[in-house]
């Protein structure tokens, strides 16, 4: 029986002259009603102007609580709000460490236009940064907000080490933005770490790492926002420029030295002691680093070029394009996926290849500027370190101050002005 | 510090603040004039393209794929033997578990009338396998095909899925009409 | 006084037992988070990291039901595995999401109780102990740290490139560059194959040779050769399973395929040495018919012959199963049309028009069953571009594609239509109404003319600048002689020579219809005539190939036994001859 159903009803005429289906639409008896394709709408349009009015809502309160208020219960009240709406509610995505990509892309790539919402995402931070200070990483981030929640035991981590690692966030962000421009791959948010708990799900390796990142963020304050972020950078040199900054002292600073291990993050410095270089070395080596400057961006470029063809290997045309090519010395089984797939559009593979090596060349270009970039970075620190700035007070570095809010406690000055409120009670 | 000073600074700084300014304000309304788009965009599988390799239920950010196996019952034929619902070698044409070829056993067949079997597919057990949708275009109609299902979506910036997929089937498409779905074609 | 010193006690206190509150609670969350923890990776361990729905145990229970179909304890245990897995696989996950909100909560408490634990443990800052920096020596570390993290990341960032630089972009040697002049080329395999057959001196590429119509433009082909001693045949290879198709050649390939009951099999030999080059099965295909066809003998499991495009070659099988393989014997695509309703067995061999590859799948017992159809299949995929029903029910013949009256045609014969259709949409042309019984013999073309012959019906030349139906209009003649019921007809610019199976060769004048001549051959042919040159190549039976004059007198040009019985038709090219025997393929003439 089976097999006389199979062999009539798996040989159903057909009698349409165009390929279309191989087995013609039922005729219901009964006239049965076809159930809908249900189709469950995205999340409302609305919505994503709400969390850029949230954002922006969220900045100026925590530029407020830290700049007027100088209230760290306040900010850290804001620090949970944020970890709750921008890490769990929304999941950790859209942000604006990862916008970075979207605008990288939406420069280079003339087929992707980039939302207004997103745009804003990344434009706010930046410009509250450049009026208020990193306002946006004391409390907004859902990042900092994690490793700053977990903070308990600060370790102090050596000048040197964090100054070495202070670059990191440069060539994170060169490389992010070579990698989303060329359209590979966002690296920033395929490496998040504290994602994966955002979004309470994700593959093995990332939940070990993010949790490693917790681990570490219990005892070195904010290890991914000093040493990897790359928004963090932009911040970073935005905040320099800003007209309003996080003083440690309310009023006048009178150097009692109380604050000097007060920041977790090691923004704060010092005054400068007395008669510190002889000029003349001060002079001959920063003349040197100057120098060496153009050097250093040319060298590094160029080697930013010889690594563009291994960079480009993270693109999807040529990841197809090299199986497409491997698959010419197959033996014996299937093609894989990916070249199966390529054959199907009936392109030749002579267009392919030049489209690879089109996009190889261009990240060989790429390649330049980013190491140029990393040229820049590396021997303007090097100058910066060079560089004796004259400080009379204790004061927050501006580029890596968090806008916390903790070292206002250790200020006698802070305590003072906290003191008639508490009296009057 | 003397007032003097104080006042110099804070004019170097109000120039340098203002240059930064500048530059953020000139780039963010040459982004938004040039390059940016109306609304958000969401990230769909565009089924034509599709190859069914399975990836959608392994690449998601999710631990259950927001990828799931939906329906076109107008495409569908309605076939007692179904190629997307039967493995390629039915023992025999009932729904015992040794017959399908959905592992986790998602689809659901019910006799509406003689010879036609209604196949629904639940899809709180679909994982995004694409058995079904391979075993349906090889053989059948096409009806069963995946997609993004935008109430499970979180929406990556960059889909995980769209990355790996072979055939490029993924593009971000308009937040307002997030699906790509099949049609009959008419015929003329 | 008293009374500030007893608040500030009680201030303490307080303070001091609500530390003790914060400390406690982390560790309680601690342990707690801990412990989900623990939980979790043991769930991952067991039911996460491989997937129970792969489960190895249900697959091999799978396999041995296939092979006992009928054992109920067998299905029973299958089901209840399987109820089990997908149990399993759905607690697993929601053992993953509870465990992840227990973990989310269990981390905030235990973040916000450390917190407040560590907050009211603060000491005061002890300015006295600490060290005055020596900044000279703190710049100059900086400094040191920062140039020797720029080497290590700029030497990582070298060796990196170095060793990620795949194969450098560069095409692989013998492709042709990627540069505006490549536009339009293909792989370079078959781009190699395709130099070496350029022509069709060089090819074979489907049943009865270019076109279907039984002309070899191969120049200096063979005309004795003893297979008994050797003579003349440059090699001899067994072929693994048997089938009525016949060779069909490009280039340095041969291509055969062979099947029995439950395997389908495509063979490559080099076409030079013999050699088996690959063999490939057409398995796995999805919708491929449980059972096997029912065939007679004479007609097997394999009985359409394969066919070519320059890069491909494509097999259909009795069952219905066409499979798509390139030269390196790797497979591009297959797909399955089912079991046909065939009284003999499916025997339509295969044509390729351009780029669509043409399968006539006719069956049924009669033309009001409704299931023939010709398809036209995309070479690349595999995808159906065209198909068209046709009122005929089963038929065994092969259809010819020709250039006649300004346009491409594809000619089909069957009962009773003989049917040519537009090979590059499957809108039908012209139609005649004239065959009648088990239509064998495929179609001829020759002097403007084609010719459509079945025994039982008659011999008829349609002339092709029809429309519509033309069964009134457009037969030009025929002839009810020397009717043939299994080898197809050759037609030249002069004539229509018939062949009989018991041996009867007849000749007609083709313009005209009238009968020449006719000579019994006292053997008997399964094979189709063919001309090379000006000589009919005829292969009997026995393996015999009668060579003689085209033309009304049958002038004889030679005999040449193979040593072993055949009914395929040989293949054609410059200096050689490929002839399957039952059990051996031979390739007769000289090495080149």
């Amino acid at each position: 029986m089976t097999r006389i159903l199979l062999t009539i009803l798996v040989l159903i005429p057909l009698w349409t002259a165009s390929g279309a289906e191989r087995f013609p639409p039922p005729e219901f008896k009964e006239g049965h009603q076809l159930p809908e394709t249900t189709t469950p709408p995205a999340r409302e349009a609305v919505l994503a102007y709400v969390d850029v009015a949230v954002l922006a809502a969220a900045l100026g309160l925590a530029a407020w609580l830290v700049l007027r208020r100088r209230s760290r219960r306040a900010v850290f009240v804001l620090i949970v709000f944020s970890l709750l709406y921008f890490g769990f509610y929304r999941r950790g995505c859209i942000c604006p460490i990862g916008s970075i990509q979207n605008v990288a892309l939406a420069v280079f790539d003339t087929s992707y236009a980039i939302p207004i919402t997103v745009l804003a995402f990344f434009l706010l931070p930046l410009v509250f940064a450049l009026v208020f200070g990193r306002v946006f990483c004391s409390s907004v981030c859902p990042l900092g907000a994690a490793q700053d929640l977990v903070l308990f035991r600060p370790l102090k981590v050596p000048t040197w080490l964090a100054q070495a690692l202070g670059l990191l966030p440069y060539v994170y962000l060169g490389l992010a933005v070579l990698l989303a421009a060329g359209g590979s791959s966002f690296i920033i948010c395929q490496y998040d770490p504290f994602v994966p708990f955002f979004r309470m799900s994700g593959s093995i390796h990332m939940l070990i790492m993010g949790g490693a990142f917790l681990v570490l963020g219990m005892f070195v304050g904010r290890a991914y926002c000093r040493f990897l972020c790359p928004y963090g950078a932009l911040l970073n040199l935005a905040s320099r420029l800003s007209r309003w900054r996080v003083t440690i002292t309310p009023d006048e600073c009178i150097k009692c030295r109380l604050c000097e291990e007060a920041c977790p993050f090691d923004a704060i410095r010092k005054p400068t002691p007395a008669g510190v270089f002889g000029r003349a070395e001060g002079k001959a080596l920063l003349g040197g680093l100057i120098l060496l400057l153009p050097v250093l961006i040319a060298a590094a470029g160029w080697l930013g070029n010889m690594s563009g063809t291994a960079l480009a290997r993270s693109n999807t045309t040529i990841r197809i394009a090299e199986l497409v090519r491997q698959d010419a010395q197959r033996t014996h089984g299937d093609p894989v996926n990916e070249v199966v797939a390529f054959r199907k559009t009936g392109r030749p593979d002579a267009e392919l290849f030049q489209e690879a090596d089109s996009i190889r060349r261009s990240y060989m270009r790429g390649g330049w500027l980013f190491g140029g970039w990393v040229g820049l970075v590396i021997g303007l620190k090097l100058i910066g370190l060079s560089i004796r700035r004259t400080r009379t007070d204790y004061e927050a570095e501006r580029g890596s101050c968090m806008a916390c809010a903790r070292c206002y406690a250790w200020c006698p000055q802070e305590h003072q002005r906290l003191k008639p409120a508490v009296e009057k009670q | 510090m003397g007032e003097d000073q104080r006042k110099k600074l804070s004019r170097r700084e109000f120039l340098r603040f203002g240059a930064g300014a500048g530059i953020v304000v000139a780039g963010g309304a040459y982004l938004a004039a040039a390059h940016s788009g109306a609304g958000r965009t969401v990230w769909q599988v565009d089924p034509d393209k599709c190859i069914q390799c399975g990836n959608c239920k392994t690449e998601c950010v999710l631990a259950t794929s927001a990828v799931k196996c939906v329906h076109a019952f107008a495409i569908c034929g309605y076939c007692e033997l179904c190629t997307g619902f039967f493995e390629p070698q039915p023992n025999s044409l009932n729904e015992g578990a040794e017959n399908q070829l959905c592992p986790t056993g998602a689809i659901k067949r019910s006799f509406l009338e003689d010879p036609y079997y209604e196949y629904i597919i639940d899809e709180d057990l679909c994982d995004g396998c694409a058995k079904c949708v391979k075993g349906c275009s090889s053989f059948g109609n096409g009806s069963l095909f995946l997609q993004v299902r935008h109430n499970l979506c979180v929406n990556c910036n960059q889909c995980s899925i769209a990355a790996a997929c072979p055939s490029r089937a993924f593009r971000r498409v308009p937040a307002d009409q997030p699906y790509l779905l099949k049609h009959r074609e008419m015929e003329g | 006084m008293k009374h500030n010193a007893d608040a500030d006690n009680t201030r303490v206190e307080n303070a001091r037992a609500w530390y003790m509150v914060a400390a406690r609670s982390a560790a309680v969350a601690g342990a707690f988070c801990a412990i989900v923890c623990a939980l979790l990776a043991w769930n991952y361990a067991k039911f996460r990291a491989l997937d129970p729905l792969d489960s190895p145990d249900l697959i091999a229970l799978k396999a041995e039901l296939a092979k006992n179909a009928a054992d109920y304890d067998l299905k029973a245990k299958i089901r209840e595995i399987d109820l089990r897995i997908r149990q399993q696989h759905f607690r697993a996950q929601r053992f993953v999401s509870m465990g992840s909100w227990l973990l989310a909560v269990g981390l905030g408490v235990l973040a916000l109780s450390l917190k407040y634990a560590s907050n009211s443990r603060n000491k005061l800052p002890d300015v006295q102990a600490r060290r005055e920096d020596d900044v000279r020596r703190l710049g100059a570390l900086s400094r040191g740290a920062v140039a020797v993290l720029a080497v290590l990341a700029l030497g990582a960032g070298v060796a990196g490139a170095v060793a990620f630089r795949g194969n450098a972009g560069k095409p692989a040697p013998g492709e042709a560059p990627a540069g505006p002049g490549s536009a339009g080329q293909q792989e370079t395999e078959p781009q190699k194959q395709q130099a070496v057959a350029p022509d069709s001196t060089q090819s074979w590429p489907r049943f009865r040779g270019p076109g279907g119509l039984g002309f070899a433009t191969a120049a200096n082909v063979p005309t004795a050769w003893n297979g008994a001693t050797g003579d003349g045949i440059l090699w001899k290879t067994p072929v693994p399973l048997p089938g009525q198709n016949s060779p069909v050649i490009w280039g340095n390939r041969v291509f055969l395929t062979g099947a029995d009951k439950e395997t389908r099999e495509v063979y490559c030999f080099d076409a030079d040495s013999g050699e088996l080059k690959w063999k490939q099965a057409v398995a796995d295909v999805p919708g491929s018919p449980l059972d096997p066809p029912e065939v007679m003998q004479d007609a097997g499991y394999a009985a359409p012959t394969a066919a070519i495009d320059g890069q491909r070659v494509f097999a259909i099988f009795a069952n219905g199963d066409l499979g798509c393989f390139d030269f390196l014997g790797r497979k591009l695509w297959a797909r399955a049309f089912g079991n046909p309703e065939n009284s003999y067995g499916h025997a339509s061999s295969l044509a390729v028009y351009k780029n669509l590859l043409i399968v006539q799948f006719d069956q049924g017992g009669s033309a009001d069953d409704g299931k023939s159809a010709i398809k036209a299949i995309d070479i690349k995929d595999g995808t159906v571009a065209w198909e068209a029903a046709r009122p005929v029910p089963n038929s065994w013949t092969t259809p010819i594609t020709i250039n006649a009256a300004g346009r491409d045609q594809l000619v089909t014969a069957a009962n009773p239509w003989v049917i040519a259709y537009n090979p590059a949409d499957g809108s039908e042309l012209w139609r005649a109404e004239c065959l009648g019984g088990e239509v064998v013999p495929s179609p001829a073309f020759g002097a403007g003319l084609v010719f459509v012959c079945q025994e039982g019906a008659d011999l008829f030349a349609i002339k092709p600048d029809g429309q519509g139906d033309v069964t009134k209009t457009h037969i030009a003649w025929k002839g009810g002689d020397g009717l043939p019921d299994i080898c197809s007809p050759l037609a030249t610019d002069r004539f229509v020579f018939m062949v009989q199976t018991y041996g009867m060769v007849s000749c007609y004048d083709a313009p005209t219809g009238k009968k020449l001549g006719e000579k019994d051959f006292d053997t008997e042919f399964n094979s189709s005539p063919t001309l090379v040159g000006g000589t009919v190549y005829l292969l009997d039976k026995k393996g015999v190939m009668h060579m003689f004059e085209a033309g009304p007198e049958f002038k004889p040009v030679g005999t040449a036994e193979l040593g072993e019985e055949s009914t395929c038709c040989p293949a054609y090219v410059d200096g050689r001859i490929y002839i399957r025997g039952t059990q051996n393929l031979y390739c007769i003439g000289a090495r080149k």
